[in-house]
């Protein structure tokens, strides 16, 4: 029989997720397109890596840099009392740095496409780069943060090769559900494999359909 | 120009593919093997020059489902009796099941083991991570889980197992020091120069005590191709190295490397 358990955990990762990367992007996005320096260009390089890398990749590192055995991972054990691997803490870190360019760049774009003289005007008008961003570019990208959202929730939500690199599948703790799926399809549980899978065909079609229908109703002359 | 000599480059680089590929057995093996079936391999095509082994590694479940789903393998290698049997049964297979090793159980930790063999010292608030693979998918994970409930730690160590996806991740888990403790295969831990060994300092290991979990038989099938004369001709293949790994060669080979033979 399929669990919730797994969903539950799949539900606290993408929101999770969803809340640290947005605050987190909104202001790095602004900051970005104010600073048009090269190494800024790079150092964006580098945190849109996780798009293309393979998850083993980012799980391999994540093992190696946040093990107790590691300096790093002591570090944090010995300051934090926090052990990263194996736990929900962990898992959402690696989620988040996985995940991070569907909330980045989707807010980016959005950002860019704010009319400048908005912002410009309300500059004019004596109002402060922090009360613009505030009062003008956020109001302005609502339907940008909802894609952004969205994108991210459901990439989250289905969370898969950093998990299962990570996670150490601690049922109620770890297990998302689309590990629980693999599992129960090297266990051979086929009528439950065909649940869990549905389920999460069915989510992030809403998911999907919900962005769809959220975006621009512009039609291309 | 180009075009023409690319494809006939290309025609010939298929052709010598397809002609190499008939000396190529396709083994499917359980990951407590990798490292161990590499060694089988150099011994066999010494045997046998102009053959090849290749393996893919992954639990013995996994690799099952692969097989019933038509993988290209030609032996299975599993880590269990039950998987292969259940081929068998269901008709994939050429030859008989047969136990080709039997899989020895260790617990290692960064932290120090008892040396007595004891799991007791687990219990301390210091392992807060220890690392088994997932007892329903691989026969190291359920011997380990077999040992902690015959030591009555169950109960105990609940919150602080986790699970690796095969008996290769737990020793990755293990031996990177990312869990405090763990259960892996002798055979993973002879392999790898992280644990200790005699005059080598690293990650402290014990054998678990043989009474504590049901016997890992290791069990191996011949499994059946398509008909073809060219499948027939890799069957044939499989079923002599199968041989080789059950002779008296092969058994050494793999007691060297850490498995035993019928408790």
């Amino acid at each position: 029989m399929p669990e919730l358990a797994p969903f539950r955990v799949s539900a606290q990762l993408a929101l999770v997720t969803t809340l640290v990367l947005l605050v987190a992007c909104l202001p790095l996005a602004r900051w970005r397109l104010s600073v048009v320096r090269p190494w800024a260009g790079l150092l964006e390089s580098f945190l849109m890596l996780t798009m293309v890398l393979p998850p083993t990749v980012v799980g391999f590192y994540f093992i190696s840099l946040f093990s107790p055995g590691s300096p790093i991972g002591r570090a944090i054990e010995r300051a934090f009392g926090l052990r990263l691997l194996f736990t929900f803490p962990g898992l959402a870190l690696a989620s988040c740095v996985v995940c991070f360019p569907f909330m980045y760049q989707t807010l980016k774009a959005a950002m860019l496409a704010i009319d400048p003289r908005l912002i410009e005007s309300s500059y004019t008008l004596g109002k402060g780069r922090r009360e613009t961003f505030f009062r003008v570019v956020i109001p302005h990208m609502v339907p940008g943060i909802l894609s952004a959202v969205l994108l991210t929730f459901a990439h989250a939500m289905g969370e898969f090769g950093v998990a299962l690199m990570v996670g150490g599948s601690v049922a109620g703790k770890t297990r998302t559900a689309s590990i629980a799926l693999y599992e129960s399809v090297e266990a051979m549980r086929y009528s439950e494999a065909r649940a869990y899978a549905l389920a999460i065909l069915a989510f992030s079609w809403l998911c999907m359909a919900a962005l769809s229908l959220s975006g621009s109703r512009r039609a291309l002359p | 120009m180009k075009a023409p000599c690319c494809f006939l480059a290309l025609a010939l680089f298929c052709a010598a593919a397809a002609a190499e590929d008939r000396d190529v057995i396709r083994v499917a093996a359980a990951a407590n093997l990798s490292g161990t079936l590499e060694l089988l391999a150099r011994g066999f095509e010494r045997t046998r020059p102009g053959t090849k082994v290749e393996a893919a590694f992954a639990s013995s479940g996994a690799l099952a489902a692969q097989i019933r789903a038509a993988a290209p393998y030609e032996l299975f290698l599993s880590a269990d009796t039950a998987t292969p049997s259940r081929l068998e049964s269901e008709g994939l297979a050429e030859g008989k099941v047969r136990v080709y090793a039997y899989g020895v159980l260790c617990v290692a930790s960064r932290l120090g083991v008892d040396e007595t063999g004891s799991l007791r010292f687990l219990a301390e608030g210091k392992y807060r991570s220890i690392a088994l693979a997932k007892p329903e998918l691989a026969p190291y994970g359920l011997a380990a889980f077999q040992a902690l409930t015959a030591s009555g730690l169950l109960g105990v160590l609940e919150e602080r197992l986790v699970y690796g996806d095969n008996i290769g991740q737990v020793n990755q888990f293990v031996a990177s020091a990312a869990c405090d403790a763990g259960f892996v295969n002798l055979s993973a831990i002879l392999a790898d120069p992280a644990y200790a060994a005699e005059g080598r300092p690293g990650i402290a290991w014990v054998r678990v005590p043989a009474v504590l979990y049901g016997p890992i038989a290791q069990a191996g099938i011949v499994l059946r191709g398509d008909g073809s004369v060219e499948a027939r001709e890799r069957e044939r293949n499989a079923a002599s190295l199968f041989e080789y790994i059950l002779s008296s060669e092969g058994r050494r080979i793999l007691q060297k490397a850490g498995y035993g033979g019928p408790p």
